[in-house]
C-alpha cells in the first residue's frame, strides 16, 4: 500500500501492455455471464436465439413488467425484507451482548462457549436441516416467517460473535475503567461506551446477517411450502427449469434481487475479508 | 456450627431430586394419557364406521331379515347411545343413504359447502381404492391383504372423522362416516410415585442429617434408584382410565346395534342390563363375542384383510400418492398412527380390540431418564458442585446475563438440532415411528463397496474430494496469479480490474448457480453458442458425468477465485518492499523472489483462507443442487447434496442423519488436523 515503489516492482511498458490485455480479456470473461443475464432480462417473449451477442435484439421491459405485475414478486420481496431485517435485529443484538461478555469477562465456561460456537459451525447448515425441520414442525413454525427468522439469526450468531469479539478486544479497557470510576454500570458502559465505539464492526455484522438471510435458499425452500410464504430466492428458483420458458422472468428477478446485495457487498467488502479469515470456518 | 448448617442445607438435594423424578413421571403419565385417549378414539371411530358400513351392506344385500331401514335406525341411534359420536352418515354418490339427522336422508350433498366437497372427495378416493384392491387381488391371488386404504381417519376440528367403504365382494355400495368429539381421556395422577417421593423427602429431612455424608449419599442414591424403578415398572398401569370410556363406548355401540334390530338373532340375545352387571373383563369378552358374531362375517370377507399385524393402508393427502409400506417391526397389531399429512395409517388385525396401545419400553426410557437427572442432582448437590455452580452464576451474573440470550437461542436451534441429528443417525424412521437401530445406518453406509452405484458413500466421497481439491486448487492458483498481476503500482487501471474481478463474489451464489445453469442450457445457452462459433458440436452438458461435473466446477471456480484473490492481494501489499530490494541486490531472479519471499510471507494469510475455502467447498450445496442437480442420475452429487436427498427425497431421516454425522466428523477431523499443523486459530482464545 505504501506509496513509493521500488525499482524491483516496476514493470516495463511492454509487460504492462500484456498484463492489461490479459486482464481485459479476463474481465470480459468474468462479466459475460452478468451481461448475458441482462440480455435475457431485456429480451421479450422468453425466446432466445442461441447467440453470443450480448446486446438484446429488441430490448423491452416486458419481463420486468410481467414479474412485477403478474407474479407475486412483491409478496416474495416483502417476505425477504421482513425476514432479513428481523434476522439482522435479533442476530446483531444477540451477537453484541455475547461477544461483549466473551471479550470483557472471565468466567467459568468461557472457553467452552467459544469452542462450541466454533465447532457448531462445522455442522453444516444443510445437515442441521433434518433435525431443524423436525423441531420446527414440532414447534409449529414450519411455513412461518418467524421460523426462518429464528433459524437464520441463531445460525449467524457464531460468526458474528467471533467477528465482534475480535473488534471489542481491540477497544482499550482503560475507557471502561474510566467510565466505571465515574460510576457507570456495566449496562451503561456497554450501551454508551462500547457500542458507539464499535459501530463500524456492528455495521459489518449487521450487513453480514442481512446478506445471509437475503441470500439463503435451501432452508427457505424446505421450510416454506405455501407460495405466499416464499422468499425471493425460493420464488426465483421456482421460475427456472431445464426446459421451462421462464428464464426471462428469472433474469429480470435476478437483477432486481442482486442490485441491493451487490451494492452492500461493495460497501463492506474490505471489512468482510478480514472478518472472514479471522472468524474461522463457516459452512 | 457452620458445618452443621451446611449439612442441613445439603439435605434439600434428595427432596429436590425426588420431586423432579415424580414430576417427570407425572408429565409422562399425562402425555401418555393424551396419546392413548387419541388412539382409543381413532380406533373406536374406525370400528363404528366399519360397523355402519357393514350394516349398510347387510341391508343392501338383504343378507338377513332384519327389515328395511336398519342402517338408518342404527345411524340415528349412534349419537344418542355412544358417548362422543357427534354425527354418522352413509353416502352413495352425492346422496345421503342414511344420516343421524333424519331430515337429510336421501338428500343431496350441499354443493356449495367445502365440508361436503371434502366428504365427496374422500368417498371417491376410498371407492377408487376398492377397485384398485380388487385389481391387485385379481393380479396377485396370494396377496393376503388389501394394499389400498378402505378406512381413513382424519383429525378434524375438535375430534376425528372415520370413513369406511361399504362394499360387497368388490362391489361398491357406499361410504360410512363417523364424526366424533375430542378424545376422552381422564388423567390420573401417578399417586404412588408422588406419595413415595414426598414420604422419602420428609423422612430424609428428619433423619438424613444424622447420617455421615458418604453413607447418606449411598442411601440417597439407592432410594432414588428404587423410586425410579418402581415408577417405571408401574407407570403403564397408571395410564389414564380409558377402560370406563371403552366400556361406555362398547355398550353404546351394542345398544345402537340392538336398536337397529341387529342383535335380535344373537344367541343368547344381548341384554343391556345383564351386560352392565358384568365386571370389566367379562364385558370385554362378551363384547368381543358379540362383535365377532355380528360383524366378523363381513370382516372375514376382508374389508381390510383382517390379518395379523399387516399394514393395510396408508393414504396421503396428495392425490395419487398412495404408498405401500411394510409395517415396521415390533408394531403392535391394530396400531394406528398418523402419517405426515394428517391422514391415518391403519394397521388392522386387532381392529376390534380397543385395548390401549402404548409402547411401554418408551415409557420406561423416559422414567429412567428422569431418574438419571434426579441422581445427578443428588450427587452434584451433595458433593457441593451445584452450590459452586450456583455461586459462579451469582458471581459472574453480569457475564452470564449478557451471554444468556444467545446461548438460549443457540441451545434450542443449534445444539439441540446437532445432538438430535446425531441421535437420529442411530434410528430408523417410518412416518411417526422412530425406532432405535443401533449402528445399522453406519454399517450400511460404510460397508457398501458397490462403487458402480452413484449413491454409494465411497463413490460420493471420491467425487467430493475431487470436487474440493480441484476447486480449491483452481481458486488459489487463479487468485494468486491475479493478485501478483494486480500488485503492480504502475498498472493504472488496477482499481477497476479489482472491482470487476470481485463481482462474482458479490452476486448471491444461488443466482450465480442459476445463471450458469442457463449458460449451459443446450438450446439457448451461451456456452454452446461459443462452442458452435468455434466450429464444435453443441453438447448436452447434463447427460454424462464429466461434462456435468465440469459445469459445477466452472461455476464454482467463477464464483470462488475472487475470495482468494482478495486475500492474496491483501497479504501481498503488506510485504515490505525492502525485502524485494535486498533480494534484487543479491541477484535473485523473479522466480526466486516469488519462491523465497512472496510465497512464505503469503502463507499466514493463505493457509486459513485455504482451510475455510476447503470447508466451504466441501459443503457447497447450492452450486451442485442448482447447476447439475446431481445429473446424470445423482452421479455428480457430493456428500452433502446426497445427504439432503436421503432425507428429503428418499425419506430416510435416520440414514441421512448418520450420513451427516459422518460428514461432520470428516470436517471436524480435517479442521483439528490442519489447526494442529498450522495453529490457525492460535491466540483467538486469549
Amino acid at each position: 500500500m505504501s506509496g513509493h515503489t521500488s525499482s524491483t516492482q516496476q514493470s516495463t511498458a511492454g509487460e504492462r501492455l500484456l498484463k492489461n490485455l490479459f486482464l481485459v480479456a479476463l474481465c470480459v470473461m468474468v462479466l459475460y455471464p452478468v451481461v448475458w443475464v441482462f440480455k435475457m432480462a431485456f429480451t421479450p417473449s422468453q425466446g432466445f436465439s442461441m447467440s453470443l451477442n450480448p446486446i438484446p435484439e429488441n430490448p423491452s421491459l416486458a419481463n420486468f413488467e410481467y414479474l412485477l405485475t403478474e407474479l407475486p414478486f412483491f409478496t416474495w420481496l416483502f417476505n425477504s425484507v421482513v425476514i432479513s431485517l428481523a434476522t439482522t435485529l435479533v442476530g446483531v443484538f444477540l451477537a453484541c451482548t455475547s461477544a461483549y461478555a466473551l471479550s470483557r469477562f472471565r468466567f467459568p465456561g468461557r472457553t467452552t462457549a467459544m469452542l462450541s460456537f466454533l465447532v457448531t459451525q462445522m455442522f453444516p447448515g444443510v445437515l442441521m436441516m433434518i433435525p431443524l425441520y423436525l423441531i420446527m414442525d414440532w414447534l409449529g413454525l414450519l411455513d412461518h416467517l418467524l421460523g426462518l427468522i429464528l433459524v437464520y439469526s441463531t445460525t449467524a450468531i457464531p460468526f458474528c460473535v467471533w467477528m465482534l469479539k475480535g473488534y471489542f478486544d481491540t477497544i482499550p479497557i482503560d475507557l471502561e475503567e474510566a467510565a466505571m470510576m465515574d460510576g457507570a454500570s456495566t449496562a451503561t458502559i456497554f450501551w454508551k461506551v462500547i457500542l458507539p465505539l464499535s459501530l463500524p464492526a456492528v455495521a459489518v455484522t449487521a450487513l453480514f446477517s442481512f446478506m445471509t438471510a437475503w441470500n439463503e435458499f435451501i432452508l427457505a425452500a424446505v421450510f416454506m411450502n405455501r407460495a405466499d410464504n416464499y422468499t425471493l430466492p425460493v420464488g426465483l428458483q421456482r421460475l427456472v427449469g431445464q426446459f421451462s420458458t421462464d428464464w426471462g422472468y428469472f433474469a429480470a428477478g435476478a437483477i432486481l434481487v442482486s442490485i441491493p446485495v451487490v451494492a452492500l457487498f461493495f460497501a463492506l467488502q474490505k471489512n468482510l475479508v478480514g472478518g472472514l479469515t479471522a472468524g474461522g470456518v463457516k459452512g | 456450627m457452620s458445618g452443621q448448617a451446611s449439612g442441613r442445607r445439603g439435605l434439600v438435594w434428595l427432596p429436590v431430586a425426588a420431586l423432579i423424578i415424580a414430576g417427570g413421571f407425572l408429565a409422562v403419565a399425562w402425555s401418555q394419557g393424551v396419546a392413548d385417549g387419541e388412539a382409543y378414539q381413532a380406533r373406536r371411530a374406525a370400528t363404528i364406521a366399519r360397523g355402519v358400513a357393514w350394516v349398510h351392506v347387510q341391508e343392501a344385500m338383504r343378507v338377513d331379515d332384519a327389515g328395511e331401514g336398519q342402517t338408518q335406525r342404527f345411524v340415528e341411534a349412534l349419537p344418542e347411545k355412544v358417548p362422543g359420536v357427534r354425527e354418522a352418515l352413509v353416502l352413495k354418490g352425492v346422496n345421503y343413504k342414511a344420516h343421524s339427522d333424519a331430515a337429510l336422508v336421501e338428500q343431496r350433498l350441499d354443493v356449495d359447502s367445502l365440508a361436503a366437497k371434502a366428504l365427496y372427495d374422500d368417498a371417491r378416493r376410498l371407492k377408487a381404492n376398492v377397485d384398485k384392491n380388487a385389481e391387485e387381488r385379481a393380479r396377485n391371488p396370494a396377496l393376503g391383504y388389501d394394499p389400498y386404504p378402505e378406512v381413513q381417519i382424519i383429525p378434524v376440528e375438535g375430534g376425528l372423522q372415520a370413513l369406511a367403504v361399504a362394499e360387497d365382494a368388490g362391489k361398491y355400495i357406499g361410504t360410512a362416516r363417523i364424526t366424533t368429539g375430542p378424545a376422552p381421556y381422564r388423567f390420573e395422577l401417578p399417586w404412588l410415585v408422588l406419595l413415595v417421593a414426598l414420604g422419602l423427602s420428609a423422612l430424609w429431612l428428619i433423619v438424613g442429617g444424622r447420617l455421615p455424608t458418604r453413607p447418606r449419599i449411598a442411601v440417597g442414591v439407592l432410594a432414588l434408584a428404587g423410586l425410579t424403578v418402581a415408577g417405571s415398572v408401574t407407570l403403564p398401569g397408571w395410564r389414564n382410565d380409558l377402560r370406563r370410556a371403552q366400556a361406555d363406548g362398547q355398550a353404546g355401540t351394542l345398544a345402537a346395534l340392538d336398536e337397529a334390530g341387529l342383535l335380535a338373532a344373537q344367541a343368547p340375545p344381548w341384554d343391556p342390563e345383564e351386560w352392565a352387571d358384568l365386571d370389566e373383563d367379562e364385558q370385554q369378552e362378551e363384547t368381543a363375542r358379540i362383535e365377532a358374531n355380528a360383524l366378523m362375517p363381513y370382516l372375514d370377507r376382508g374389508l381390510n384383510g383382517a390379518l395379523e399385524g399387516r399394514l393395510v393402508t396408508i393414504a396421503r393427502a396428495n392425490e395419487g400418492d398412495d404408498t405401500r409400506l411394510e409395517p415396521p417391526a415390533g408394531l403392535p397389531a391394530g396400531a394406528l398412527m398418523f402419517a405426515a399429512e394428517g391422514r391415518a395409517v391403519y394397521f388392522s388385525g386387532a381392529a376390534f380390540d380397543a385395548a390401549v396401545v402404548t409402547d411401554e419400553a418408551d415409557v420406561r426410557l423416559w422414567g429412567i431418564g428422569f431418574g438419571v437427572i434426579g441422581l445427578l442432582i443428588l450427587l452434584l448437590g451433595e458433593l457441593g458442585q451445584l452450590r459452586r455452580m450456583g455461586r459462579a452464576a451469582v458471581d459472574h451474573r453480569g457475564a452470564y446475563g449478557y451471554l444468556s440470550p444467545a446461548i438460549v437461542g443457540m441451545v434450542v436451534l443449534v445444539f439441540i438440532p446437532v445432538v438430535y441429528g446425531i441421535v437420529l443417525g442411530f434410528t430408523q424412521r417410518t412416518y411417526n415411528i422412530i425406532e432405535f437401530a443401533g449402528l445399522t445406518n453406519y454399517i450400511e453406509i460404510l460397508t457398501d463397496f458397490d462403487l458402480g452405484d452413484p449413491t454409494n458413500f465411497y463413490f460420493k466421497l471420491g467425487v467430493t474430494l475431487m470436487w474440493t481439491i480441484l476447486n480449491v486448487g483452481l481458486h488459489v492458483s487463479i487468485g494468486l496469479f491475479l493478485a501478483v498481476l494486480l500488485n503492480d503500482q504502475m498498472l493504472k487501471a488496477r482499481g477497476i480490474y479489482r472491482v470487476i474481478l470481485i463481482v462474482p463474489w458479490a452476486i448471491p451464489n444461488y443466482i450465480t448457480a442459476l445463471i450458469w445453469k442457463g449458460m449451459f442450457n443446450k438450446q439457448f445457452g451461451a456456452v454452446n453458442a461459443f462452442i458452435e462459433m468455434m466450429g464444435g458440436e453443441s453438447l448436452s452438458w447434463f447427460q454424462s458425468f464429466w461434462p456435468a461435473f465440469s459445469t459445477n466446477l466452472i461455476t464454482n471456480t467463477w464464483l470462488g477465485f475472487p475470495f482468494m484473490m482478495v486475500v492474496c492481494l491483501g497479504a501481498l501489499q503488506s510485504i515490505p518492499s525492502d525485502l524485494y530490494e535486498a533480494a534484487w541486490v543479491d541477484g535473485a531472479d523473479r522466480w526466486q523472489r516469488f519462491r523465497r519471499i512472496t510465497l512464505p510471507l503469503l502463507m499466514p494469510a493463505l493457509v486459513p483462507a485455504v482451510i475455510v475455502g476447503a470447508v466451504w467447498t466441501f459443503n457447497m450445496f447450492n452450486i451442485i443442487y442448482l447447476v447439475s442437480g446431481g445429473a446424470p442420475n445423482g452421479a455428480t452429487d457430493i456428500l452433502i447434496t446426497d445427504a439432503y436427498r436421503w432425507a428429503f427425497e428418499r425419506d430416510r431421516y435416520g440414514y441421512a442423519a448418520a450420513y451427516s454425522t459422518i460428514i461432520f466428523l470428516i470436517l471436524l477431523g480435517f479442521t483439528l488436523i490442519t489447526n494442529r499443523i498450522t495453529g490457525a486459530t492460535k491466540g483467538a482464545f486469549e
